[in-house]
């Protein structure tokens, strides 16, 4: 993070929610960046605003107020493929198209792509994600996690600027998710993919973020940023005096004093 | 089936044949058929009950002397016309119904009003407008589809996960791309069971309808066959007309319908 070029910044970011009785603020005076071949981890308890963040960011959702900044100075005012979602919701596949089906559909729909490539760089990303053999399946006839693969083949495969993931694994169970997590690592690192990672998860956020921002709810607010020192070969244990301060940061509200700790 | 083949592959035995669906379906109308042709001939009455092969000859002479064809013909002529308008009535329905408030309460008004009136029962107020001929009977088809099925396209467009609209949009698809590509497969597991339902309205009151207002003699359907020969007292001539109403709608809705369901929404994991 030392020649960091930041490919999105968010500055005093408000998000409201047209709501009965008055408007929901979401989340308020957000202000973060995001530098290249960086994971962020958005960490917080539900109703912290993070996911509407990712949404704001992915150009689904117009922030009420501050700016979302891409890389040139672009904002994020509409969806597009540069930004490319993986939901928590196993529907997000066409459930009418194979795994092949739903990968080689959005290379040809958001990057023009040609039958014959987009089958190339399709089948490459499946097997990169260990469903090799089940390219002419059907979404339904797969496991929770091989929905997740595809659709994390599928978001790879287009070569977005910044993978936004919205709590891709909690719908699954504890195995599963610790083996995702690894697989998506070595992917993010393969590709030195930028990745902001929302999660309510602190385990799963330290885990896969090289940043992680904690956020307290109602509204949404920054209780504090913590860099995650290299990761260790022996998953989190070496953590846990980082996932101490998250949590700490999270129930105090800020993060102040915490922070040092970090480090040690 | 395979494992009962496999455990027994020298054994042709009738439990193993009845395994299989089609077998036992051909048994029990064959019982039937025989059923039906020992009791008319105990009865012996033409004029009431013909029997089973009295049916069949007079389907037959029917189908040989081109009268049953030109009826059929004339029958689905109407049915389809009527089809495709009352889809093409439900789709801009929908249509407006999905892209504005207005347009919705507009459905839901009309479709609460008219979708428990049958069709049939518009029919004389049809004759009224339009007189006796093909154009009344399409009338009345086209209500029996248009609001069931309208009311089933848009229960499926608004059934698509909001999720998978939001994976469309990442890709960069609007409007009529994103209607086209995404929400209308997605919908299809509703918007075929509209068109099911539509079928099976259409072709029944279509049938009621014949039967009821005729239509001259030269462009009469199905319906008007079957009137005219119960007038004339040949009960033959009759049972052949219902035979073929039954074949029809039995080749429409187990074998054309049934055939896309496989094709599309069971591989899909999507039905109902």
């Amino acid at each position: 993070m030392t020649h960091s070029v930041s490919v999105l910044s968010l500055e005093k970011v408000t998000l409201r929610y047209p709501a009965p009785g008055g408007a929901v603020t979401a989340a308020e005076n957000i202000s973060f960046s995001l530098a290249n071949g960086e994971r962020l981890a958005l960490v917080g308890p539900s109703g912290c605003g993070k996911s509407s963040l990712l949404r704001a960011i992915g150009g689904f959702l117009a922030p009420a107020s501050g700016a979302i900044t891409l890389s040139g100075g672009r904002t994020a005012s509409k969806p597009d493929a540069g930004r490319m979602m993986v939901f928590q919701e196993f529907e997000q596949l066409l459930p009418w198209r194979t795994v092949l089906g739903n990968v080689t559909f959005a290379l040809k729909v958001a990057r023009g792509l040609g039958a014959r490539q987009a089958d190339a760089i399709a089948k490459d990303w499946i097997a990169r994600v260990g469903l090799g053999a089940f390219t002419g399946a059907y979404p339904h006839t797969l496991s929770g996690g091989m929905k997740q693969r595809v659709a994390i083949a599928r978001a790879f495969a287009l070569a977005p600027e910044i993978l936004l993931m919205d709590e891709p694994f909690a719908a699954l169970d504890a195995m599963a998710r610790r083996k995702m997590q690894d697989e998506l690592l070595s992917l993010c690192e393969a590709t030195g993919a930028n990745v902001i990672f929302v999660t309510h998860d602190i385990e799963e956020a330290v885990r896969i973020g090289t940043r992680i921002i904690a956020l307290t709810p109602h509204p949404g607010r920054i209780a504090g940023e913590f860099p995650v020192a290299g990761r260790l070969a022996n998953g989190s244990q070496g953590h846990d005096g980082l996932e101490e301060a998250i949590r700490a940061a999270l129930s105090r509200g800020h993060a102040a004093p915490a922070h040092e700790a970090v480090h040690g | 089936m395979a494992e009962a083949a496999l455990l027994r592959p020298d054994k042709r035995s009738f439990a193993s044949l009845g395994d299989h669906g089609w077998f036992r379906r051909a048994v029990v109308l064959i019982a039937l058929s025989a059923l039906w042709e020992a009791y008319a001939r105990y009865l012996a009455s033409p004029l009431l009950l013909p029997s089973f092969s009295a049916t069949l000859r007079a389907l037959f002479e029917g189908i040989a002397n081109g009268e049953l064809p030109l009826r059929t013909a004339a029958t689905l002529t109407v049915l389809g016309k009527g089809y495709a308008l009352g889809v093409l009535a439900a789709s801009v329905l929908a249509l407006v119904a999905i892209t504005n408030r207005w347009g919705g309460e507009l459905l839901n008004v009309l479709t609460a009003m008219f979708n428990p009136l049958p069709a049939v029962a518009l029919l004389p107020i049809a004759l009224l407008w339009f007189g006796i001929g093909a154009p009344s009977l399409i009338f009345v088809i086209i209500h029996a589809v248009t609001w069931p099925l309208s009311l089933n396209v848009l229960t499926g467009f608004r059934g698509v996960p909001p999720t998978l609209r939001m994976v469309g949009h990442n890709l960069g698809l609007t409007g009529i791309r994103h209607a086209a590509l995404i929400l209308i497969p997605a919908a299809f597991p509703s918007i075929l069971a509209g068109l099911k339902i539509a079928w099976a309205f259409a072709w029944r009151t279509l049938i009621a309808a014949e039967l009821v207002l005729g239509v001259g003699s030269r462009s009469g359907g199905l319906g008007w066959f079957i009137y005219v020969n119960r007038n004339q007292l040949e009960t033959a001539n009759v049972f052949a007309g219902l035979l073929v109403i039954t074949l029809i709608g039995l080749i429409v809705e187990s074998l054309i319908f049934r055939t896309i369901t496989r094709l599309t929404v069971e591989r899909w994991g999507q039905q109902d």
